[in-house]
């Protein structure tokens, strides 16, 4: 099996808050520590720092050198991605594939205050789109009513899948909205950007989380039955783009079968146990199911009002509660491999891993729409 | 544990881009009320606005043409919702094809009878066509466009 | 299995001033891109993967690799956004040739572009880097940085402001035979001498420009690279080494840190005796001293004994190791492209193109960048034919 070549040797997050109380250096110091301890692996292991996150979230330019230091790489190799923890985490595996490495971290924080809005517009082009105000949530909005023109989606079909991830993360005790909201409390939510309700938005949420990957070798001298990285892909959107081309979301397709075929997995429907996708607004998911080839496309409604979407359901899906539930912008990725890692581990009470491969997606939707980049990462354990 | 501190600061920093001559092109062609296009000689798509280099062949476009500035709706939102530094809500921002255009273009739709603001989102439709309405203080930008409106 | 990478395409264009920049950013990354891919002989569709490195908070606009579209994005290969500060393009090549040599892919483009094109007052946006609570009130910038250095190397090994303008002088030279520098005017040694203090001890002439110009370098497979190139560079060893962020760990005295990686890299390539076993390198010098403890550091010579290797020529074009032929950062600085311009500068000596002062026949070259606040970062490439 070819295919298992980096593992996982240990990972840490904490509880996900409205409000940062700590530096993001301490955060990453904590949770890297933590996973350090659980991993077995000593802070001398160490080969390589991989730090998820972008400048304009953490206040500072070059901000990696606040923050790989508290990772553990002084005196040692780092490097920062800006692409989201997915991306991070495929840095990191290439690393040690290309036998540069034997154990790497790969850390994130989410600690400062910011406006999300401000953050995105400012990612748009300044000549042709950002003087229109347009931001994450109003570009998403957009995909979202394309969608609905498309495949006959309604507002009470988000609604129902915003709830679901709100159920979610009342079992999830790390995350950050933990209030259980209803199909109706969403549906009354006041409308921000039409379709979109302010319970189909992420909020901002601050914490942080590591994982500690390392190579073939060094895994089987930390446990008998490690969870493997065996798959990964990556795509990316163009930012001059036909619309109707984006709703498809090719990058998230490119990226699966990037990721299929590594993990040589030829029917994602049935080997895939559980996913995790990345829903920053709720219709968001409904495309993903597609992108990612677990149902047809204009097929995700359909599967969503018969209840197949659930935890007791054919495909549980963002078991975590997803981005919807918390959303840091950095660490959001980490968080949610972690989370599927503790379920593949069956370190979580309340779910019963059915299942010995899991798959995540993350994305920069919190950047807005078009010019997307997306990652796929495929988990699997030996069962 | 004692009360942590919070320090608040920004950056506040200015920036100044050369938009190049493709795009210089297009913003003087707005002040005279034209969109203008280019087109890539390879695969003969049409890009508004129009590209340095076509992405698909990787090529320069070479050719230049004045396009009818009509398109359809490809989709849209109403934003209710006051952002910092954003227009005051409702306002529409639409994406639209502006017809043979390979990429698409996105604007403010204006120009709309409402009553309530949640009239808005049965007042604009999907595939609508529409038109532009031109400021008249055109200074070389994409807000010499005012908005676009439906076209009869 | 990691396999043999080897850089097969370096694409640069010609730098101007930052300030008279006319041309638009994707139109810069076009230029760039395509003259790498014209040598590799690739199409952009054959290009797996891309990693673009710059600082969001230099630039206009965040996360400017989604606006640029010039990646191939129409044919969704991924575009990784690398930022590690000065060091950004450095550490973009090593992650794409970890990419490849781990096989996840066979031909990989690392990217950077004019950082500094946007900002309209340079200096402040190096005050964005610093830890804000401690450091940042005291507006370092990126000067003042340098002479902290500077002045501490003085005071300890006796070097004076003649040898820093002796080392200068060889750069700009240099760069007046370069197509592709920024600063052509070849200086003399006393013009240097001659030109205002801006901030003792570093004169006008002894200061990078802000420029614009980008530099894009393709990477194959050793397959790959043997199908597609007559002149596949081999890449030997990269890395990095990271220090403190807050400064008051620091000392002053030359490059401690940078030491150590070459070291480690010597070990891995075999080398044992680097002045007389590499045969080109470019090295970081945005401040022309920078380059003499550089030396030192990389084990040309001696501790303190940077400036005698600059005085007898050591490093000219006819001394045993030719450093910065291409003029170095000192003459075109684009921000953070000036770190992958290295790296492209020592793979066009090694394939016996590069467009100015070439060297003859070198076969193993050395390519280094430091970069963060107050040179957090050092990474270094070692490169042959």
């Amino acid at each position: 099996m070819s295919r298992m070549k980096v593992a996982v040797a240990g990972y840490a997050t904490m509880g996900y808050q409205g409000e940062g109380h700590a530096r993001a250096d301490e955060l990453i110091f904590n949770v890297t520590s933590a996973a350090l301890e659980k991993s077995r692996i000593t802070r001398d292991d160490i080969d390589a720092v991989v730090i998820a996150t972008e400048d304009v979230n953490d206040g500072i330019t070059i901000s990696n050198g606040l923050l790989v230091p508290a990772a553990g790489a002084y005196n040692r190799d780092s490097v920062r991605i800006e692409t989201g923890g997915v991306f991070s985490l495929v840095s990191a595996c290439a690393s040690i594939m290309s036998g540069q490495a034997k154990c790497v971290v790969v850390s994130s924080a989410d600690a400062v205050k910011y406006d999300p809005v401000s953050i995105s517009n400012k990612s748009y082009d300044p000549y042709f789109q950002r003087p229109l105000g347009v931001n994450h949530i109003v570009s998403s909005a957009m995909l979202s009513a394309l969608y609905m023109h498309k495949h006959h989606a309604t507002e009470n079909d988000f609604a129902l899948l915003s709830a679901m991830n709100y159920g979610l993360a009342v079992k999830n005790p790390y995350a950050h909205i933990k209030k259980g909201y209803s199909p109706e409390e969403v549906l009354n939510s006041p409308i921000v950007s039409w379709p979109l309700h302010l319970y189909d938005i992420s909020p901002i949420s601050f914490g942080a989380s590591s994982i500690v990957l390392v190579s073939e070798d060094k895994a089987t001298s930390i446990s008998d039955n490690p969870v493997w990285i065996s798959g990964y892909g990556m795509g990316s959107e163009p930012y001059f783009a036909d619309w109707d081309d984006l709703v498809k979301m090719p990058g998230l397709t490119y990226a699966a079968k990037s990721a299929y075929k590594m993990a040589c997995i030829e029917n994602p429907k049935k080997e895939i146990g559980a996913i995790e996708v990345c829903n920053l607004v709720s219709p968001l998911e409904l495309m993903e199911y597609e992108a990612l080839g677990f149902c047809d496309v204009g097929s995700g409604i359909d599967m969503l009002r018969r209840g197949k979407y659930s935890e007791e359901g054919n495909l549980p899906v963002n078991l975590s509660g997803g981005v919807l539930c918390t959303n840091g912008l950095n660490s959001s990725g980490l968080f949610r491999t972690i989370y599927m890692l503790m379920y593949l581990r069956n370190e979580l009470p309340s779910l019963a891993c059915k299942s010995n491969k899991v798959l995540i997606s993350d994305s920069d939707f919190h950047l807005g729409f078009p010019g997307g980049n997306q990652g796929v990462l495929i988990l699997e354990r030996r069962t | 544990m004692g009360n942590i501190m919070k320090k608040e600061y920004s950056w506040k920093l200015d920036y100044s881009v050369s938009v190049g001559d493709v795009y210089t092109r297009f913003y003087e062609g707005l002040k005279e009320k034209k969109i203008l296009a280019n087109k890539c000689a390879q695969c003969n798509r049409v890009y508004v606005p129009p590209r340095p280099f076509c992405d698909i062949c990787f090529v320069e476009p070479l050719e230049w043409i004045e396009v009818n500035p009509t398109g359809i709706i490809q989709t849209y939102t109403i934003t209710y919702f006051k952002f910092e530094n954003l227009p005051d809500p409702p306002y529409v921002t639409a994406v639209i094809k502006i017809d043979n255009s390979a990429t698409s273009l996105m604007h403010f739709i204006g120009g709309i009878q409402y009553n309530e603001p949640n009239e808005l989102s049965e007042k604009v439709k999907i595939g609508m066509r529409v038109e532009p309405v031109w400021s008249d203080e055109r200074t070389g930008d994409i807000l010499d466009i005012k908005y676009f409106r439906p076209s009869k | 299995m990691p396999r043999k990478v080897a850089v097969i395409g370096v694409g640069n264009t010609q730098a101007v001033s930052a300030f008279s920049e006319t041309r638009e950013i994707s139109q810069i990354a076009f230029s760039a891109i395509y003259a790498a891919t014209k040598m590799a002989k690739v199409s952009m569709h054959d290009i797996d993967i891309t990693f673009f490195c710059t600082v969001d908070g230099f630039e206009g606009t965040n996360r400017l690799d989604r606006t640029m579209n010039s990646f191939g994005q129409s044919s969704h290969n991924p575009v990784v956004m690398v930022n590690t500060g000065g060091t950004g393009g450095a550490s973009g090549f090593k992650e794409a040739y970890h990419y490849v040599a781990s096989g996840f892919c066979d031909v990989a483009m690392v990217y950077g572009n004019s950082t500094g094109a946007s900002v309209v007052n340079g200096q402040q946006i190096l005050n964005t880097a610093s830890p804000p609570l401690f450091e940042k009130p005291f507006g370092i910038g990126a000067l003042q940085m340098a002479a902290f250095y500077a002045t501490r190397y003085m005071h300890e090994y006796g070097a004076t402001e003649e040898d820093f303008a002796l080392a200068a002088a060889k750069n700009h030279k240099a760069a007046a035979k370069n197509p592709y520098a920024h600063f052509r005017k070849g200086y003399s040694f006393e013009q240097i001498l001659a030109s205002p203090m801006i901030g003792w001890p570093l004169r006008r002439y002894e200061i990078c420009p802000i420029s614009s110009c980008a530099s894009a370098i393709i990477l194959a497979s050793e397959e790959r690279a043997k199908e597609l190139s007559d002149t596949p560079v081999w890449i030997m060893a990269v890395g990095s080494i990271t220090d403190t962020f807050q400064t008051g760990y620091r000392d002053y005295i030359g490059f401690k840190q940078l030491r150590t990686l070459s070291e480690k890299l010597y070990r891995a390539t075999g080398i044992n005796n680097p002045l007389k076993e590499i045969d080109v390198a470019e090295l970081f010098n945005p401040f022309s001293p920078f380059e003499l403890w550089e030396y030192e550091a990389l084990g040309f010579c001696d501790e303190g004994k940077g400036s005698q290797l600059i005085r007898d020529g050591v490093t000219d074009i006819d001394g045993e190791l030719p450093v910065n032929m291409s003029g170095g950062t000192l003459c075109t600085n684009a921000g953070i492209s000036a770190s992958l311009n290295r790296i492209g500068d020592v793979a066009l000596q090694l394939m016996g193109k590069f467009e100015g002062i070439q060297v003859r026949s070198p076969r193993i070259g050395l390519a280094h960048a430091w970069g963060g606040n107050l040179g957090q970062f050092n990474s270094i490439a070692i490169l042959a034919r």
